[in-house]
């Protein structure tokens, strides 16, 4: 359980500092975009549990979260910007086609 | 602070690019495999899930223990190994120790093969350390997917010796990656720019090898070691300070020395050593040897490989043999605790990932996963920027067989095993099948014009392959998901939604790029 906190604190740092990030912004030429937390504070947050886990948890679950950020943090930053976005869309023009179906 | 130059730098990216590319096929297939191979005890019951797959270690085994000492020799009834044997029964090997010509100290004796549950004999052989295995349905299509990425299927030492090779490449890679790689936190949220340039190959294998930078290393490391430590470096050992003699060597570097007492006393009671042990450690044993039974200085040792009580080590549990009490964790390599015995102690859970259940193997599959990504990425990165050059043309073609060639091969390895399952003989059907669909991919990569159109096949033949892989398990005598549901036999849900869920992924990908072709080709028009 410890362990899933830590995995979903970490990983709120890490999305937040993917949709902050300057150089994809520039990459993908996005608008500057809105500053929740300095870089710095958030990978203090994305990290802390490095540090508190060995102390409340056994290893085994430090383990567990440290392999979870990094297959997550990859999975995070490879998804394009716009992608959620495009999703969600997709989504509501299925919806929209099935209530059509349904007349 | 000044970096390495930039003549330095070419040097390494040299070195980077050809330590991955002179062995990359191998490698995927090790990475790819291993990935697979997370999930070998799901596949097991997916594979079979009718038999009620047992725990040998579940069952009570001190009566089993006696009743079979008493059927053997007097001379091997001193040690004995009680395992979890690989086909999943329960093997019992009465030994002694025998010099052996040219051989040096060898076990001898009779081993058992038992059923897990009814402890009834399966097989029965005397001999030097006879490794027999009885054939098993439920491990046959794991053991085959697991003997693949051990030993890429080749037979004895040399196989070891090939992944641990790959396993030195892999970390060659890593470490001049890392030193090749200026802007590592710059980088570290740049995904793929789109538009199948060189730059957004880079990004893709970029971004994979920067965030499993320390898994790759924690994984290569592991693996090799594990490749190497049984297959060379016990028998340098032995060679240079035991005459040769390799069980003797073993002996010394994890048996401790302890005070003789011949006196003549009986066995401890098995069953509640092996509670003992359950409690201390969380896990079942894999092994229990018993040294020097019948003697008041008999000992019971239980070896727990993975974790267990949110630990990640392997514990080594030593119980006094008459009494049954426990005594201490005995160090894993030599005589007192160490850092070195600790880290050989961290060595297989930290590579098999089976710590802590479920939870540990997902996040290991994921990991294995971004490993996968990371070495296709680099190979595909080190090929674009030669497509010029008509030898680097022709391994983008072996390149794309191999990619996808291999998991459809693994595929016709389970299609293998399922249709030979009603034949009895699963080993060779599973064998078979593998070599069948590899045989199919030489051919599809004979005739196919480009490399992208024969990854474009061969991705979609993978697709419908895994695709119709449950369909198949059903009829073929599987246990259907309704009967899943009620016995809670997870796993077969589990994998049949895995297979699912990545035909869907892979023929939904395959149609947008075909979309986007085609979308391309229009405006060009």
């Amino acid at each position: 359980m410890l362990a899933l906190i830590a995995i979903f604190i970490s990983f709120g740092a890490l999305a937040a500092l993917v949709q902050q990030d300057p150089k994809r912004a520039r990459v993908f030429r996005q608008d500057a975009r809105r500053v929740w937390l300095s870089s710095r504070a958030l990978w203090l947050l994305c990290l802390s549990p490095s540090v508190i886990l060995p102390f409340v948890a056994p290893f085994a679950h430090w383990v567990i979260w440290f392999g979870a950020i990094t297959a997550g943090g990859w999975g995070l930053a490879y998804l394009r910007p716009g992608v959620l976005h495009r999703i969600r869309s997709a989504l509501v023009q299925c919806e929209a086609r099935m209530l059509q179906w349904r007349g | 602070m000044n970096g390495p130059s930039n003549q330095a730098i070419k040097r390494l990216i040299s070195l980077h690019g050809w330590s991955g590319t002179v062995l990359s096929i191998f490698l995927y297939a090790v990475v790819l495999t291993g990935t697979v191979s997370v999930l070998r005890d799901e596949i097991a019951r997916w594979s079979d899930a009718e038999r009620h797959i047992v725990h040998p270690f579940g069952q009570p085994i001190y009566a089993t223990v006696r009743r079979l000492s008493d059927q053997v020799p007097e001379a091997f009834r001193a040690q004995v190994r009680v395992e979890h044997a690989r086909d999943g029964s329960l093997r019992v090997f009465f030994y002694e120790k025998r010099k052996i010509p040219g051989r040096g100290t060898q076990d001898f004796g009779r081993d058992y093969l038992l059923d897990p549950e009814t402890h009834s004999i399966l097989a029965a052989r005397q001999g030097v350390a006879p490794h027999q295995r009885v054939e098993s349905r439920a491990h046959e299509l794991s053991h085959f997917i697991v003997d693949l990425h051990a030993r890429l299927l080749i037979p004895g030492r040399l196989g070891l010796y090939a992944t641990g090779v790959l396993g030195v490449f892999l970390l060659v890679a890593v470490i001049t990656g890392i030193l090749i790689h200026r802007h590592i936190l710059r980088d570290l949220f740049v995904t793929e720019r789109p538009g199948g340039r060189v730059v957004s190959l880079r990004d893709r294998h970029g971004l994979a090898s920067v965030w499993s930078l320390p898994f790759s290393i924690l994984l290569a490391f592991t693996g090799t070691f594990l490749s190497f430590a049984t297959s060379l470096g016990l028998p340098i050992v032995a060679m240079s300070a035991f005459g040769g003699d390799i069980d003797r060597a073993f002996a010394a570097v994890t048996t401790p020395a302890k005070v003789e007492n011949a006196a003549p006393a009986d066995l401890a009671d098995l069953d509640q050593v092996m509670a003992d042990a359950l409690r201390i450690s969380g896990t079942y044993p894999r092994l229990l040897t018993i040294e020097d039974a019948g003697r008041r200085d008999a000992r019971i040792v239980t070896l727990h490989r993975n974790g267990g009580n949110g630990a990640v080590r392997s514990h080594t549990l030593e119980f006094d043999g008459a009494t049954g009490a426990f005594l201490r964790d005995r160090p894993l390599v030599g005589h007192e605790p160490s850092v070195g015995s600790a880290t050989v102690a961290l060595m297989s859970p930290l590579h098999f990932g089976d710590f802590s259940g479920l939870a540990s193997r997902a996040v290991w599959l994921a990991l294995g996963t971004v490993m996968t990504i990371s070495v296709v990425s680099g190979m595909q990165l080190w090929l674009k920027r030669r497509e010029d050059d008509p030898v680097w043309r022709s391994c983008r073609m072996m390149f794309a067989a191999v990619v996808w060639g291999l998991p459809v091969m693994l595929s016709g390895a389970a299609y293998g095993f399922f249709l030979s399952i009603l034949g009895h003989d699963v080993h060779r059907g599973t064998l078979a099948g593998f070599l069948v669909s590899g045989f199919v991919v030489l051919v599809l990569s004979l005739r196919a014009a480009t490399p992208v159109e024969l990854s474009r096949v061969l991705r979609r033949m993978f697709a419908w392959s895994v695709l119709m892989l449950p369909v198949l398990r059903l009829q073929t005598g599987g246990v259907s998901w309704g009967e899943a549901i009620l016995n809670n036999i997870w796993q077969v849900l589990l994998i049949d939604a895995l297979c699912l869920a990545l035909a869907v992924i892979l023929l939904v990908q395959q149609r947008v790029q075909d979309r986007a072709a085609q979308n391309a080709l229009n405006l060009a028009e």
